[in-house]
């Protein structure tokens, strides 16, 4: 187990390197790059620029260099866990990362946690029940519910919800109104984070509860169901005790594949509320081209999901007795 | 209903497709027949509704008149189409036929495992002897408890967990009565022999049955145990669900017994293996240890050795006869493999396309088998004897399930047809005290004697 433990890790350094060079290369490559962003920022307001001025700023971000010699200097310093200072925010980016990760964070667990809690529930009686009536509305709903592209359905709730009904604000995480601090302040979040959220779930249980179906009938179709049934388990017994246990498997290494998400923010979600999340950051950093900031954030989620599918590998063999990591 | 149903059958069994119009009529017939079936089989029961009468008191099991039917898209699939026969206690009564003859379907039925709502038992009856507990008004087990010898109930003290004395509130250690338990340790509790019909039981009362009372191997020993269980949690639950007051230590001696009794050789270190260590035969044999862990009365297995390789079949087939004896209990024993059959049944059902064509005992179907289904049967078993390089089979193929003919189901391919064929479906012809026949062949016999 630690050895593969351990052989999984080094593969995960190499699996990283490539991440960050197809990072880098890509980013080098866009047609517009921050000094000319900012450029064009300054000769709007009429100012004149100089070509010493254009190398010099060259310089100072570190874009003066080929897209190879960029890369590996860019590596070095990574290699120290020096993320760099982002370009737009002027502050080292795991400053950055570090300040924003909260409110994304607190969006993404507790609408994973009501994802899974309202999701497998559904899911278990639509295969249960399946072909009923039950069955039929649970799926269309969800159906509705993962067609739906999040722009939209934000809107629409921030506009049923926050702008005609007025029960929640309609953006923003702080009410610059009021004085808050504490438990009052903490409360105050909640409320800005409540739509958000019932946004984000409501978008994602559909996938979840069609998974969860779908491993459901499949499990009780099996012969083994029919064996637990023939021993004279009361009904309940084998749907959740025989039936379940085997539906989690699939469940529960899934839920290790969610680490990355639950870091990386909602870009879109972000936007359309206003939150100072990560993706909201990330997003506007990627508008002006912030190599650093980019890079940074990227490699955290590439970090991320490594671990993420590592874990889902080892959670596989702690639900699977079939499964042995060697 | 069923009127409705026979209408459309023959009307579709002129063209091979069904037109959107008869798509619907189907679905729609079908799902009313479904829903009252369903309603039926989840509804909430008095006793008195499902206990009726054994018609000869020496069977453990007698299917009358049983009706199966799977309400598909295409038409209702009657894959168990009026099938009666009895189990005497202690016989083993093997059931042939091939693939699709409902053989399972009729085993499936008996332990209601029919996948629902499309499988149904449409009616017939299946009188099940049981052997259960005698119960109180409450529904709870009524205890056996020890006895002096001059007839005075036993009474100890009443110990906590500890094992200390528990002191009433007069300060005095309160007596209760001592239960009897029987040599493995199980408490003993007072037993009735009742009779069920287990086809009109509701769902909620089938666990009284399932498993205690009548216990199943299944075909597929490599997918029939869960995989994430060890096999001792498995075999335990058995016991934990049909033994009032089982503790762990109890339901894991049970167990380990029943591993050995089944010819485990090192039953301590299986029980603590997951299914996927051990190979099939070791499983099979995990299944029959299931199966035996509450001593039922019956046990029915389906197709036990189909997917094992030809020596740990033998085994397997020695184990059965063996704990038969042991259990005191009767098999109902389906296969296709008519040397399993002449080996284990005493008695033999040959099914075909959802009826019983030809039942007796093992010799008469054997030594004298009667319907030309039968005899094609058994000509077309291999045997080291014969000249001929190729194998007989018998030509043609089973009817379309959903549209069965009006006249005899192997009218088609038979060899000794005669013109009363083309009639009605035959009955069943009683040619010697436990030889029964349907076939048209056989009907002056009957008028004779």
């Amino acid at each position: 187990m630690l050895k593969y433990i351990i052989k999984r890790l080094a593969l995960s350094i190499l699996i990283l390197l490539g991440v960050s060079l197809i990072i880098y290369v890509l980013i080098r490559c866009m047609p517009v790059d921050f000094v000319t962003q900012k450029l064009s920022s300054i000769t709007t307001t009429g100012a004149e620029t100089s070509q010493e001025l254009i190398d010099a700023m060259m310089k100072t971000y570190g874009l003066d260099t080929n897209i190879f010699e960029g890369y590996v200097s860019w590596l070095g310093k990574l290699l120290r866990f020096d993320f760099g200072e982002s370009f737009k925010y002027g502050i080292p980016v795991i400053d950055v990362i570090k300040d924003h990760m909260g409110v994304s964070f607190a969006v993404a667990l507790i609408a994973t946690i009501f994802e899974f809690l309202i999701a497998i529930p559904l899911g278990v009686t639509a295969a249960t029940h399946q072909y009923s009536i039950r069955d039929y509305i649970v799926t269309v709903l969800v159906m509705i519910g993962i067609s739906l592209p999040s722009f939209f359905f934000g809107q629409l709730l921030k506009n049923i919800f926050a702008i005609q009904l007025e029960w929640f604000p309609a953006s923003g995480l702080i009410d610059a109104s009021k004085d808050l601090s504490g438990f009052a302040l903490l409360l105050d979040q909640m409320w800005h984070l409540f739509i958000p959220i019932l946004t984000v779930v409501i978008l994602s249980i559909g996938g979840r509860m069609r998974m969860t179906r779908t491993n459901m009938l499949e499990v009780l179709n099996s012969d083994y169901i029919r064996t637990a049934r023939a021993k004279g388990l009361k009904e309940k017994v084998v749907i959740y005790k025989h039936a379940f246990r085997n539906t989690m498997i699939p469940l529960v290494t899934s839920l290790a594949g969610l680490l990355p998400g639950l870091f990386s923010g909602a870009i879109i979600t972000e936007q359309v509320f206003g939150l100072p999340g990560i993706g909201n950051k990330a997003f506007e950093a990627m508008l002006v081209a912030d190599i650093p900031f980019i890079m940074g954030y990227n490699m955290f989620l590439a970090l991320l999901s490594v671990i993420g599918v590592l874990l889902a590998d080892l959670m596989y063999a702690v639900v699977d007795p079939r499964v042995k990591l060697e | 209903m069923s009127q409705n149903n026979e209408v459309k059958a023959t009307k579709s069994s002129e063209k091979h497709y069904l037109t959107n119009k008869e798509i619907r009529e189907i679905a729609k017939a079908n799902a009313k027949v479904m829903k009252a079936l369903e309603k039926k089989k989840y509804r909430k029961a008095d006793e008195s509704e499902f206990v009726t009468e054994m018609k000869d008191n020496r069977n453990i099991l007698e299917i009358d008149n049983l009706h199966t039917y799977f309400f598909t898209d295409q038409g209702v699939v009657k894959a168990v189409n009026g099938v009666s026969f009895n189990i005497p206690k202690g016989a083993t009564v093997g059931i042939v036929g091939e693939s699709g003859c409902g053989k399972s379907v009729t085993s499936m039925s008996v332990m209601r495992l029919l996948q629902g709502p499309q499988g149904q038992i449409y009616s017939g009856s299946i009188r099940f002897k049981s052997y259960d507990f005698k119960r109180d008004e409450h529904g709870n087990p009524i205890p056996v408890f020890k006895r002096k010898p001059n007839g005075k109930i036993l009474f100890e003290n009443q110990k906590d967990k500890d094992g200390n004395d528990v002191i009433g509130k007069d300060g005095k250690p309160v007596r209760v009565p001592v239960q009897e338990t029987n040599e493995s340790g199980v408490l003993v509790y007072e037993m009735e022999e009742k009779v069920f019909d287990i086809a009109e039981m509701p769902m909620s009362e089938i666990h009284r049955i399932r498993g205690r009372q009548i216990s199943m191997i299944f075909q597929e020993p490599m997918t029939s145990l869960n995989p994430v269980f060890t096999i001792g949690d498995q075999l335990d639950e058995v016991v934990f669900i049909h033994t009032p007051g089982a503790t762990k230590e109890m339901a894991k001696r049970r167990s380990l017994e029943m591993l050995e009794l089944v010819g485990i050789a090192a039953p301590e270190r299986v029980y603590n293996s997951f299914p996927h260590e051990l190979s099939g035969g070791m499983r099979q044999r995990v299944m029959i240890s299931m199966a035996l862990a509450c001593d039922p009365r019956l046990i029915i297995a389906d197709e036990p050795t189909t997917a094992l390789d030809v020596t740990i079949q033998a085994q397997i087939l020695d184990l059965l006869r063996d704990l038969k004896q042991r259990i005191d209990g009767s098999i109902m024993l389906i296969t296709h493999d008519l040397g399993i059959i002449a080996e284990m049944a005493d008695y033999v059902v040959v099914m075909y396309a959802g009826r019983v064509i030809e039942q007796g005992t093992v010799s008469e179907i054997f030594h004298n088998p009667l319907h030309p289904y039968t005899i094609g049967l058994q000509k077309s078993k291999p045997t080291m004897d014969s000249d001929s390089d190729t194998l007989f089979n018998i030509p043609g193929n089973v009817p379309n399930p959903v549209n069965m003919p009006k006249h005899c189901f192997f009218k088609e391919r038979c060899s000794k047809c005669i013109g009363q064929c083309s009639g009605d479906y035959p009955g069943m012809v009683q040619v010697s005290p436990t030889h029964y026949v349907a076939c048209h062949l056989y009907r002056e016999e009957e008028t004779n004697g």
